[in-house]
């Protein structure tokens, strides 16, 4: 486990709270500049990375895998290669992922695409339109299909802690596993939610952890300075 | 409309010495269908009607609104907006707007032709929308197609003499578009919008939507370079959007606009006559009066680049020793005034997109931008954002190029400004579009 800085723990506090032995913290929910909306650099996210202390990061770019991929190699910590995908009726998080999937599909047909090159369904802030949510009746329809693997019950850009409390209330009727991310669009939010579980290889062994896991963040959403662009290629 | 008026007669009538008391009463209703794969996907058929009172008294400010014209409630609304007063902090630019004489100018507003379409006909325009952009190219899916309407009625009258009615209806489809080939999507849209739902040209916005989205389709990365651009003009409309924060009266007054000092100076190029014009009915947020109830009017913001003046509520221009232009903008009767533009047009030129086109030697077409308001600095001007279009090569569209960004500094680009086009183009926002030839700007690529 990699020790948080005094900086980032003064940002977020629960990054002081010790961890047993053998568990990691997995972010499983953050974005870089491959995403279109978010402006962070390799280098500031190498920085803000080590800084956290994060032990797994779960890189889920809008639309797009090439900036985790990439990430894999020069991060100082796991990285988990995902995409947060925009469907047809909102957007679905696909994780451990080798090929980037279409965006715009049907919910059932993203879901089916990310099972089928043995990836993690993933439900990003279930609740929140703000986030553009998936619709609750397409979030029914893939529950009642055994489409999904895991929700967000912490995503720390969601303002309202009641939506995040709809979303574990949720996770617990329908018997899904819980998770928890940052959602990060700038550095200094890496850190602000991740789950606490134990150590894991593989998406198997990453849902079996899950289980165990244990979400904790607090709402963080600091406003972006403004600065030029960089638009990497996709 | 006169019940309405009544109602606020009777509010604003009942103002006590030392008060001032506003009655803003509306009625309106709304519909929007959606439709996917051929089936109906969301409906949402709304009304709503409502008071909102607004008392000031030695500078301080209660508001109390109600969504309901029983008659029962109204005293109640005026006697919680009179307990709120002493909730107020005192301002003192804090007032009603006062008959400042400028006449309404009557406009066409309203056609029947939408009050008499039926929610059949509403959701056989978006099917006919879906069914048209299909056909349009194989390579096209659909992400949406939509109808949506909205009608609205109101009645502003106040006890320093304000008393206007007026009430607007308007409709629009739209549609997003996918395009896939060889593993890749590029999107697109396209838009008409009216106040005849029976008279929306559905056929040129599904038209559009393939276009945009299947003329991207291959598109690699520009050369970095400075160079000229052609703005389509959705993206001017959306660059509009983000100069009218910067003419706003209330940004002015708080020191947060990059104008505020710049009245009568050069700020853009001889070309740009920009005004602000809810009293051109063709525009989808054209109206007769605005959110105090002063008649709304055609203000000239730059003229011949020079800025002419910036837009005012009457709050705003006390603050600032001015008066109203008839700008205040209000988002029904749930709440107070702000100020803002309402109905943004740049004067046009007379040649027609592929005119302009044709002079540029090399550039880019801009087709799309993303992410333009976190994109520009408001206190600088600097602006930098993702875009996606087509090279233009020896006055000619050639290969589409995407993942670049376009940056200059508002200010700079204003200047820029090489040629207009005629091409005025009505959108379903407070801004209309042209196209616009902006040169040396920097585009950021490979």
């Amino acid at each position: 486990m990699a020790v948080p800085s005094p900086a980032a723990v003064a940002l977020h506090p629960h990054l002081a709270s010790p961890l047993p032995a053998g568990w990691v913290r997995v972010d499983m929910h953050s974005h870089t500049m491959w995403s279109g909306d978010s402006t962070t650099t390799p280098d500031e996210i190498i920085e803000a990375v080590a800084a956290s202390g994060i032990d797994v990061l779960c890189i889920t770019d809008h639309n797009a895998i090439k900036g985790a991929v990439q990430l894999t190699e020069s991060l100082p910590c796991r990285v988990v290669v995902g995409e947060e995908l925009k469907t047809h009726a909102g957007e679905i998080i696909g994780l451990f992922l080798s090929e980037h999937l279409p965006f715009g599909l049907a919910p059932r047909e993203a879901a089916a695409a990310i099972r089928a090159q043995g990836g993690v369904v993933y439900i990003p802030h279930p609740f929140d339109p703000m986030r553009k949510n998936l619709s609750e009746a397409a979030l029914d329809d893939l529950v009642g299909a055994g489409l999904v693997d895991a929700i967000e019950v912490i995503n720390a850009k969601t303002s309202l802690r009641s939506l995040n409390a709809q979303a574990a209330r949720y996770a617990i009727e329908h018997s899904l596993l819980a998770g928890a991310g940052s959602d990060a669009h700038v550095p200094d939010a890496i850190g602000a939610a991740y789950v606490e579980m134990p150590d894991f290889d593989g998406p198997a062994g990453f849902l079996e952890s899950l289980r165990q896991a244990r979400p904790v963040g607090h709402h963080w959403d600091a406003a972006r300075p403004w600065r030029p662009r960089i638009i990497p290629s996709t | 409309m006169s019940e309405l008026l009544e109602i606020a007669d009777r509010i604003a009538a009942q103002a006590r010495p030392g008060e001032q008391v506003e009655a803003y009463v509306s009625r309106g209703t709304e519909t929007s269908v959606r439709v996917y794969r051929g089936e109906v996907e969301q409906f949402t058929s709304a009304q709503s009607e409502g008071v909102g009172v607004r008392i000031i008294r030695d500078g301080r400010t209660g508001f109390a609104y109600a969504g309901t014209l029983d008659s029962g409630v109204l005293n109640e609304v005026l006697a919680d907006a009179r307990d709120n007063v002493t909730f107020g902090t005192p301002d003192e630019y804090a007032a009603l707007a006062s008959p400042d004489g400028v006449a309404v100018r009557p406009q066409s507003l309203w056609d029947e032709r939408l009050e008499q379409c039926s929610t059949e006909d509403k959701v056989r325009l978006a099917l006919d929308l879906e069914r048209m952009t299909l056909a349009g190219d194989p390579r096209i899916r659909v992400d949406s197609a939509d109808y949506a309407d909205g009608a609205g009625e109101a009645a502003v009258v106040t006890s320093t003499g304000i008393r206007s009615s007026g009430r607007e209806n308007g409709c629009y489809v739209s549609v997003s578009t996918l395009a896939d080939e060889n593993g890749e999507t590029m999107t697109g849209f396209g838009f008409a919008v009216g106040r005849d739902p029976f008279a929306l040209d559905s056929a040129k916005a599904a038209k559009e939507a393939v276009e945009r989205a299947t003329r991207l389709l291959g598109a690699g990365k520009p050369a970095s370079r400075r160079t000229t651009v052609v703005l389509d003009p959705y993206v001017t409309a959306q660059f509009l959007g983000v100069i009218s924060s910067t003419v706003n009266g209330e940004a002015v007054a708080k020191g947060r606009s990059l104008f505020k000092d710049r009245l009568g100076d050069l700020v853009a190029s001889p070309l740009i006559t920009l005004v602000d014009d809810p009293t051109d009915s063709r525009a989808y947020t054209a109206t007769e009066v605005d959110g105090e109830g002063l008649a709304a009017r055609r203000n000239l913001i730059v003229e011949g680049g020079r800025l002419n003046q910036f837009v005012h509520s009457s709050y705003s221009a006390r603050r600032v020793g001015t008066v109203s232009t008839g700008n205040a903008v209000r988002g029904g009767f749930r709440g107070s005034p702000g100020c803002g533009c309402m109905a943004m047009q740049l004067v046009p030129g007379n040649r027609s997109p592929e005119e302009l086109i044709a002079s540029v030697d090399d550039g880019v077409l801009i087709q799309m931008v993303q992410g333009l308001h976190s994109g520009v600095n408001p206190v600088s001007g600097d602006f930098s954002t993702g875009a996606s279009g087509l090279t233009i090569r020896n006055g000619s569209l050639a290969e589409p190029v995407r993942e670049f960004t376009i940056a200059s500094t508002l200010q700079r680009m204003l200047m820029d400004v090489a040629a207009l086009g005629n091409d005025l183009e009505w959108l379903p926002m407070r801004a209309t579009g042209l196209s616009m030839v902006i040169h040396d700007v920097t585009v950021s690529g490979t």
